[in-house]
């Protein structure tokens, strides 16, 4: 969900930016390590300092519970984590079948020595990735934008859109005031991660991760990868406001 | 434009071409030679493509400031789409698959009813014709298959679903398709298949592929 986040823990340690990491979501996790070794910590804070590499030792708890700074923390070890690999890739899609989240009680390790730290990748200043509850992100027009009227756009520019709590991995559901919606309907069109699709109800949804391919509500806008990962740590209850990018 | 085709901007590094926006055979065939042309040669400076119902976007790598951004961007859409334009509309290969369905979908007598058809007719019109896999799409394996037979188009149901079973077959405007999983869903559920569209652990995950021919074959209980 926060890619930058994701690279940024692989880069501190020494990793691949695409390395197997760890994602955490909001509501976290709780590891006892089973031996000594490095750790680095990007995206969410869950209670410990994002941006970070710091040795962990044996028999350590790890607790990532705290629900603060963001939504999304990722934990890298030296070599990536191993796990099974679909079409080149461990991450998981539950909905699909496709790979399956850590459980409870499972012993997970890296790919390479842990206490092995690669310190001459590890960059000089590392800026961690922020996670503020309230932003403000760039967005280009979408495929649809022209077919909005004139007050649906100026509506859904000007409004502090709420980060709804049933939001998840296929997308930011946006509550606010609903924007008038197209009559015109349409076929099955490509969606993009970061696409701002409005759905009939007149609310947006940002497209993240695990959103369909092909969809047919109108896309008034679409998100960089940027500014989508920025949308992606803004907890339930946080705002996003849009400003307009020109072509 | 010739042969109907627009074209949008989609961000800085990306384009949305439609073939069309009907239903057309025409425009479907374009469509999937065009995806089979960009999955075979795989154009240089082409990231990723995605297919719609008769559109596709096109996603080229991130420019380096120094060679001119958007417009060497254009520079290579207008490269791709000339070669893509000139593509005969033929459908590659593609093998006949049989899918035997158990006709008795939770939505069946809605369509009858709303058709002004028999339910024995609703099933025979749907199994009597053999359909292509126009794309793969929503969710992983998901086959858009066409065209549905005119008395069969029915919009998809004003609330969606929370919950459709893996499996299901179904229909919604001149489409029918199989769910490969279990998801939510708008479309009007007619019956249910075993065979399983997407399997993992396959050495081919994916069941059916653009190009392929689907055709449903009426069973009862107890035969699947």
């Amino acid at each position: 969900m926060d890619p930058a986040a994701a690279a940024l823990a692989n880069e501190l340690i020494g990793n691949a930016a695409d390395a197997v990491v760890i994602e955490l979501a909001l509501q976290g996790a709780r590891f006892r390590a089973l031996g000594d070794g490095w750790l680095s910590v990007a995206g969410a804070a869950m209670g410990w300092m994002p941006g970070t590499v710091r040795k962990v030792l044996c028999g350590e708890e790890l607790s990532f519970l705290r629900h603060e700074g963001g939504v999304y923390a990722y934990l890298a070890a030296p070599g990536g984590w191993a796990a099974p690999d679909y079409l080149g890739s461990a991450a998981v899609s539950a909905r699909s079948g496709l790979g399956r989240g850590l459980a409870a009680g499972e012993v997970i390790s890296g790919r390479a020595d842990p206490t092995l730290l690669r310190r001459e990748h590890v960059p000089r200043a590392a800026r961690p990735v922020v996670c503020p509850p309230k932003i403000v992100v760039r967005v280009w027009p979408g495929p649809q934008w022209s077919v909005f009227d004139a007050a649906a756009r100026s509506a859904f520019l000007s409004t502090a859109w709420r980060v709804s709590a049933r939001s998840d991995r296929m997308g930011v559901r946006l509550d606010g005031a609903a924007v008038k919606v197209p009559k015109e309907t349409m076929l099955s069109e490509p969606v993009l991660v970061g696409s701002v699709q409005i759905t009939g109800a007149g609310q947006p949804v940002v497209t993240m991760r695990d959103g369909p391919t092909v969809g047919g509500y109108p896309k008034i806008g679409w998100l960089a990868d940027e500014e989508c990962r920025r949308v992606a740590q803004v907890p339930p209850g946080g705002t996003v406001r849009f400003k307009l990018l020109k072509i | 434009m010739k042969r109907g085709w627009t074209f949008q901007s989609w961000g800085p590094h990306a384009w949305l071409v439609r073939f069309g926006r009907d239903w057309s055979e025409e425009t479907m065939r374009r469509a999937l030679a065009v995806a089979h042309d960009l999955e075979v040669r795989r154009p240089e400076g082409l990231r990723e493509f995605t297919m719609g119902y008769g559109s596709v976007v096109l996603e080229f790598e991130r420019e380096q400031p120094t060679t001119g951004g958007g417009h060497a961007v254009a520079a290579r859409v207008e490269t791709l789409v000339e070669r893509l334009r000139s593509l005969p509309a033929n459908v590659p290969g593609g093998r006949l698959v049989e899918i035997p369905v158990v006709y008795d979908g939770e939505d069946l007598g809605e369509v009858a009813q709303r058709t002004g058809l028999a339910v024995e007719e609703v099933v025979k019109r749907h199994s009597g014709r053999d359909y292509r896999v126009w794309m793969l799409g929503f969710a992983p394996g998901f086959p858009y298959l066409g065209v549905l037979d005119e008395v069969l188009r029915l919009p998809r149901r004003e609330s969606p679903r929370v919950r459709i079973a893996a499996g299901s077959v179904a229909i919604a405007e001149a489409q029918t398709g199989i769910y490969p999983s279990e998801s939510a869903g708008g479309w009007h559920i007619l019956g249910r298949t075993e065979v399983r569209m997407l399997d993992w652990e396959r050495a081919e995950p994916f069941l059916l592929h653009p190009g392929d021919v689907v055709r449903f074959v009426p069973v009862e209980v107890g035969d699947v």
